[in-house]
């Protein structure tokens, strides 16, 4: 009996085990994964991680290639979030890869722009328009300040401003602690 | 904050000093029965925790005074000291009330960090390090003036003698157990938790579930074995029941937020107590209880949120 | 006529007046400014964009940005960065406007009840910046929208202020108790409305007195719904479950539940919109920090706040006294929701329903949480502030979430019968912040994801058109290229047969 017992037990536990593995594996295991990770980021698509964006550099911690730490705009919290989405403990961001900034945008020089549509294929996001000999320009809301766009402007008239707390943007400070 | 509208407020000092008056009734009968030592065990206890309390500010770079001046240190160590025999060396007072201190709050961050009752958490050391001082209450006729009402009980409590007679196979019917004087100072703590409801320091969920599922256990126990435990009523009159019920158990920072759960976990520390004074090796069950259940307070506090929304 | 059943609020806090507290209810309308200051910024906090430019005229109730009306007739005489009253004491766009003195309003024909479309009436809420007057400045036209989807919607008219120190609605109920009721049922009969509700709070008995006798002599279909003077019971969220068993969750509006709750004096503003009248002026309540004496100002948007305190005090010498106070500070809004502001020319906007003038309590010092749970007892809405302050100053916004931080009404209970004296309040304030910033962030990298996607996508694709065209051309060429080598070769072959001959 006591046998017959334990071997239920035994049977039931591998059932309700191998029910859980399938719960969670449902779907590619890889590709959720990867999703997961993606989600994480912050999807400026800087490549400052030296993958071409922030899906390749999840792919890239999927696979082990890459550290959870190489997303200067992400910053610690984005460490936070890789480190619990894959178990592993947190740790300092790599300062070889850039250092974490207040949020910015690019500002095209209105003025100096001569219209070569240099920059606006390397933007990832779409965030210049502009048309050959015509004036562009930066949709503020749209740009994740990658400075992508920098580095192909032939008479340097991008720069990054910070992206300025408007009113809009303004948030409660936090008040002051009993011992701070 | 603006309390221009005459609202009747509060401050944690002001709490804590409520709750130590509400102390002063059964201390006084307990320094009449036992002796100046329940004097001697609170101040030495007191002074030593507030000193580790500095230690910890000075450490920690913080003002020391209002700290001390707040009052919960100081309610803690009377708590602890009621809870240690008089007569206890005086190296294990000093270390009973620095695992308080240090052991059972600072780690943790101090004021209202802590996950386990400090007092508890002090006396569940000095319980497991020093079990043979820590069990031996003496007798009350050793101080007291009327020595003849009460003659039977030498080196322990009720509820000592009660596990003693148990362990050797004796019933109860034949051995004399007197605990007068422990009910008496158990009525004096139920006097001043009444006056802590009273007054809205504590509310009532915890204590009442406590004590209610302490007797339906106690019940249970006496319905299947009388002749090895006391009749419920006496047993919620014994040992340190309501001391627990309505001054340890309701620390506000070691019990759960909602009051459902609340009431699970007063219900869970009144069921652990019987459990282990019926069970366990251990005389008293209420600091392991209140410990074990300040285990479960997370757990409770996540699982009752959900009830508090609107 | 008086409704009965209604729910108890779950918690709040019954906050006495002052006793020997002296109310004036009089309207004191106060005269023409010189200079008007109109923050180009609504109650989102979006920037807006003027419609006029410096030097401008314009008229009273001429639109000078989207849904903000010029107070009066005169000149725009400056557009600069100003303070307008809000807790960060920041800077936004302000037109200054300079009035000519003649007080010029543009004039519009009247919108009969009958006659003119829903369309025109919403139009002229709109045209005429209708906002609401209680607190939150909602745009009335739009509020009013969502409640249209309904047949038959609830109307739950608020007069309750229960924060002492506030009693606008109060004077203005006692001043025109016939024109407020006339409104709601012009309003009730537009809207098709099948249960209207007045709700005031029971204490304040002259003011039921004069709805009672309107209501009567209007016969109107309304409901008095007087409500015990408890704290905050004027919070659109409880008042709307007190009253109708709803229960509006995480922000949700009650008009999505087909139940508009208005306030009594927006109530009146839409109904003098109809007769033509622009929404630029409203009641405000300046009252001492002790709170035993108030007065009510009418007062036109963009009053210089210095003004305005200047004014209640040459009206009242209590006010005047307060005002001279050491450490005398003005704050907007009341004891519990307000917030302190300079004492200068920092407009009034509609959301301005009292000024506290006078010494500033001293704060007590904080000390550690200890969960004595009052803060649970007192919350209006149920929550748990102390499990909410340990989130939230932990910056566990998950947590904060799970714990309901979105249904916190910051109402200020909390703050007041904390123990260690911790301020709540602003920091489930500056949780909320933080979370809607993070959900901003979340949802701007959504967006950013999905543009990358396609841009990669769409790169992709033009490298793998420009291949595949390079390879078609590299064929081309050769083959062009043998065609060439073949034509030559024939020619050689032709030209080494030729010499034979």
């Amino acid at each position: 009996m006591l046998w017959l017992t334990l071997i239920g037990l035994a049977l039931l536990c591998t059932g309700i085990g191998y029910g859980f593995s399938r719960l969670s594996a449902s779907g590619n295991q890889s590709d959720v994964l990867v999703e997961r990770i993606n989600d994480c980021l912050p999807q400026t698509q800087c490549a400052q991680c030296n993958f071409p964006g922030c899906r390749p550099y999840a792919e890239a911690i999927a696979t082990g290639q890459a550290n959870i730490n190489q997303c200067p705009p992400g910053g610690d919290s984005t460490i936070e979030a890789l480190a619990e989405v894959l178990g592993v403990p947190v740790v300092a961001l790599n300062v070889d890869y850039g250092t974490h900034k207040e949020p910015q945008v690019a500002f095209i020089d209105e003025a100096a722009c001569i219209g070569c549509t240099l920059c606006i294929p390397p933007c990832p996001v779409d965030a210049i328009i502009g048309s050959t000999k015509l004036m562009h320009t930066v949709i503020a809301e749209d740009c994740t300040g990658c400075e992508l766009c920098i580095e192909p402007c032939p008479v340097d008239c991008i720069s990054l401003v910070p992206a300025k707390p408007e009113v809009s943007q303004w948030r409660y400070p936090k008040p002051a602690r009993a011992h701070d | 904050m603006n309390n221009a509208f005459s609202l009747p407020t509060r401050s944690t000092g002001n709490i804590m000093m409520n709750v130590m008056l509400a102390l002063i009734p059964g201390t006084v009968l307990m320094v009449y029965w036992f002796g100046a030592g329940i004097i001697v065990n609170i101040s030495v206890i007191m002074l030593v925790s507030v000193a580790c309390e500095a230690f910890v500010q000075m450490l920690r770079q913080r003002p020391a005074t209002p700290a001390i001046l707040d009052g919960s240190m100081l309610l803690a160590a009377w708590l602890l000291g009621l809870c240690l025999p008089p007569g206890l060396p005086l190296f294990e007072l000093i270390i009973g009330a620095a695992s308080m201190s240090l052991l059972g709050k600072h780690v943790f961050g101090g004021l209202g960090q802590n996950p386990f009752n400090p007092a508890m958490v002090g006396y569940a050391v000095l319980l497991i390090s020093f079990p043979k001082t820590m069990t031996a209450w003496i007798s009350p006729t050793e101080f007291s003036q009327a020595a003849n009402a009460w003659d039977s009980i030498t080196q322990a409590t009720v509820l000592d003698r009660l596990r003693d007679l148990e362990r050797q196979g004796l019933s109860v019917y034949e051995h004399t157990l007197s605990p007068w004087p422990w009910n008496a100072i158990n009525v004096a703590w139920l006097f001043g938790g009444l006056y802590l409801l009273a007054r809205g320091i504590i509310r009532w969920h915890i204590p009442i579930a406590m004590l209610l599922s302490a007797a339906v256990a106690h019940g249970l126990h006496y319905w299947a074995f009388p002749q090895h435990t006391l009749p419920p009523s006496s047993m919620l009159l014994s040992g340190a029941m309501m001391l627990g019920a309505f001054f340890i158990a309701t620390d506000p920072v070691t019990a759960p937020s909602s009051l459902k759960a609340r009431l699970l976990y007063g219900a869970g520390i009144g069921f652990i107590t019987v459990a282990l004074r019926s069970f366990s090796n251990y005389p008293e069950g209420i600091a392991f209880a209140v410990l074990l259940m300040n285990c479960a307070v997370p757990l409770l506090d996540r699982c009752f949120v959900l009830e508090t929304k609107p | 006529m008086i409704k009965e059943s209604i729910q108890d609020l779950p918690g709040g806090l019954a906050l006495q007046t002052p006793s020997g507290a002296h109310i004036d209810s009089t309207l004191h309308a106060m005269p023409l400014q010189t200079h008007y200051y109109l923050p180009l910024v609504n109650y989102q906090r979006d920037v807006l964009q003027p419609n006029v430019s410096v030097g401008d005229k314009v008229m009273g109730g001429e639109l000078i940005a989207s849904g903000v009306i010029a107070p009066t007739s005169g000149t725009i005489t400056q557009l600069t960065h100003h303070t307008w009253p809000h807790p960060s004491l920041t800077k936004v766009k302000t037109l200054t406007l300079a009035a000519d003195g003649q007080d010029d309003f543009l004039t519009l024909p009247n919108i009969t009840l009958c006659d003119d479309s829903a369309e025109e009436k919403l139009q002229r809420i709109e045209r005429c910046s209708v906002h609401g007057l209680g607190g939150a400045g909602f745009n009335t036209a739009k509020k009013i929208q969502r409640v249209m989807e309904h047949n038959a919607p609830t109307l739950i008219v608020n007069a309750v202020e229960c924060e002492p120190g506030i009693n606008c609605d109060d004077a203005l109920i006692q001043n025109h108790s016939v024109a407020v009721i006339e409104a709601c049922d012009a309003l009730c009969k537009w809207l098709n409305v099948s249960n209207a509700l007045l709700a005031i709070e029971d204490d304040k008995t002259t003011a039921i007195e004069k709805l009672t006798q309107a209501l009567l002599a209007q016969q109107s279909t309304m409901q008095l719904a007087p409500l015990s003077a408890i704290y905050p019971s004027g919070a659109e969220s409880t008042l709307v479950q007190r009253l109708t068993g709803i229960q509006l969750t995480q922000g949700q509006p009650a008009a999505k539940f087909g139940v508009l709750c208005i306030n009594v004096a927006t109530v009146l503003a839409i109904h003098q919109a109809w007769k033509g009248l622009f929404s630029a002026q409203r009641i405000l309540s300046v009252t001492t920090q002790d709170l035993k004496h108030s007065v009510n100002l009418q007062v036109r948007f963009g009053t210089p706040i210095d003004s305005t305190v200047q004014f209640a005090a040459s009206v009242n010498p209590f006010i005047a006294k307060s005002l001279n106070e050491n450490r005398a500070s003005v704050s907007v809004g009341g004891p519990l929701s307000g917030f302190t502001q300079t004492n200068d020319s920092t407009p009034v906007m509609a959301t301005s329903n009292a000024l506290l003038v006078g010494a500033m309590p001293i704060k007590k010092p904080q000390s550690a949480c200890i969960r004595c749970t009052d803060c649970a007892t007192v919350c209006p809405v149920n929550l748990l502030p102390q499990e909410l302050y340990s989130a939230v100053s932990a910056q566990d916004t998950d947590t904060a979430q799970r714990y309901a931080l979105d249904n916190c009404i910051l109402c200020g209970c909390c703050d007041l019968v904390c123990p260690a004296n911790i301020p709540l309040t602003s920091w489930f304030q500056h949780g909320k912040d933080e979370l809607k910033h993070q959900r901003a962030a979340e949802q701007n990298a959504v967006m950013a994801k999905a543009r990358s996607e396609k841009h990669n996508t769409r790169e992709q694709q033009r490298a793998l058109d420009k291949a595949k065209a390079d390879a078609q051309r590299r064929k081309v060429a050769a083959q062009r290229s043998q065609s060439a080598i073949d034509i030559k070769a024939a020619l050689e072959r032709v030209k080494n047969k030729r010499p034979s001959s």
